[in-house]
């Protein structure tokens, strides 16, 4: 049994990763894994399966309120799904025959690569959401058909942001990977759906934000299905750290659209390299043995 | 019909109820720390609740387009659902985890 200080230091925990997976739209399994695990000896598995429930959470109750607010693009999330979720079925089947472990050094490697991008486009979106600039844009044949656009009001500015997606048989293909990545290492779902959404679609990292936020809960409620007929889901966390994150995710979706955008973007290269760097020291652990610092 | 308004809907009962029923067994685990049979059951209930939603929404959305008559999104919702299941049944058959 839990003692009461320990449900409250994982009632906060567990906020904080709502909070944070808010704002940048990704499910915060990065943040709960290793904290359960180090700070309170949760197996591994375990771990990840408590985790995995509260993606499916803090999708929802984040979901939610972007639906509320118009910042989500529905139909662009479900285009996504689609290969998303492909994706994670062709990844579960291959964990069956081959190894994840070199793949942690190819994300990795993306995971670099697009916290550049994310750094490097600063000004350009500050710029471009500022003087709702997201519809100069040419369309391609499947982004026409589907006729993929949106629009938001951004609180930071006050004045709505239009934009027209772009690159969607790109997209469609990277989010097949997203989903592959995601069912072969267990994490990453979120952060590349972002990224490729912003960064090669042509959609404002905020509507880019609320998409994700969205489409997350698709592939975690599958796996977390999965995770609780293999008995792995210990229910004595379950209630604290449901909780935790759906009123984190509360919290972060209320703030996040007053947020000014270029703030938000140095809050995902952060992240982005953070993350990049601990898939990079687990690639290398477990192909090379090689150990890097705090990994 | 603007298709966000359903949605909202699916998801914001799938955050109340759920909401509701880990509050309580939360509360209830403070309070009364040797009913844990009632805490555990209770937050079985809530997990079910709030992996159930994602289905309900893509099925909600799915009819909302056909209502609509946006078919090319229909079926793009109809194949998410499919995915879900056909991933759901092949994790039970092959033992993923």
């Amino acid at each position: 049994m839990l003692e009461i200080t320990h449900q409250l230091t994982f009632l906060g925990l567990t906020f904080a990763a709502g909070f944070i997976g808010a704002l940048l739209g990704i499910g915060g399994g990065i943040i709960i894994v290793p904290a359960l695990t180090i700070m309170f000896g949760v197996p591994i598995k375990e771990a990840i399966a408590i985790s995995i429930v509260t993606v499916v959470a803090t999708s929802i109750s984040g979901g939610s309120s972007y639906v509320e607010q118009r910042i989500t693009n529905i139909r662009l999330a479900i285009f996504l799904e689609t290969s998303t979720t492909i994706g994670a079925f062709v990844g579960a089947m291959l964990v069956l025959v081959v190894s994840g472990n070199y793949l942690y050094v190819v994300f990795a490697l993306l995971a670099f690569y697009l916290a550049a991008s994310q750094i490097l486009s600063v000004k350009r979106e500050v710029k471009r959401t500022e003087s709702n600039d997201f519809m100069n844009i040419t369309q391609d044949r499947v982004s026409r058909y589907l006729n993929l656009r949106g629009e938001y009001f951004d609180a930071a500015i006050n004045h709505k942001v239009e934009y027209l997606v772009k690159n969607s048989i790109l997209g469609w293909i990277v989010s097949f990977f997203a989903g592959l990545g995601s069912a072969l290492l267990g994490v990453g779902g979120g952060i590349f759906k972002v990224s490729l959404m912003n960064i090669f679609m042509n959609v404002p990292l905020k509507a880019a934000v609320a998409t994700s936020k969205f489409m997350i809960g698709v592939t975690a409620a599958t796996s977390a299905i999965l995770y609780f007929v293999a008995g792995l889901v210990n229910l004595e966390y379950l209630a604290p750290a449901a909780l935790g994150t759906m009123l984190g995710a509360t919290v972060g979706t209320a703030l996040m659209n007053k947020i000014k955008v270029g703030w938000l973007k140095v809050f995902f290269f952060l992240l982005m390299c953070y993350i990049g760097y601990n898939m990079l020291g687990k690639g290398l652990l477990l192909t090379l043995g090689m150990r890097l610092p705090f990994i | 019909m603007d298709i966000n308004r359903p949605i909202y809907l699916v998801l914001i009962t799938g955050v109340i109820i759920s909401g509701v029923i880990f509050a309580s067994a939360f509360v209830l685990h403070l309070v009364m720390p040797s009913g844990m049979e009632v805490v555990n059951a209770l937050a079985l209930i809530g997990a079910a609740v709030l992996i159930f939603t994602p289905y309900v929404r893509v099925v909600v959305a799915l009819g909302a387009f056909c209502f609509n008559r946006e078919y090319k999104f229909a079926v793009l919702s109809l194949i998410v659902l499919v995915m879900m299941i056909v991933s759901f049944v092949a994790g039970l058959l092959f033992h993923i985890i």
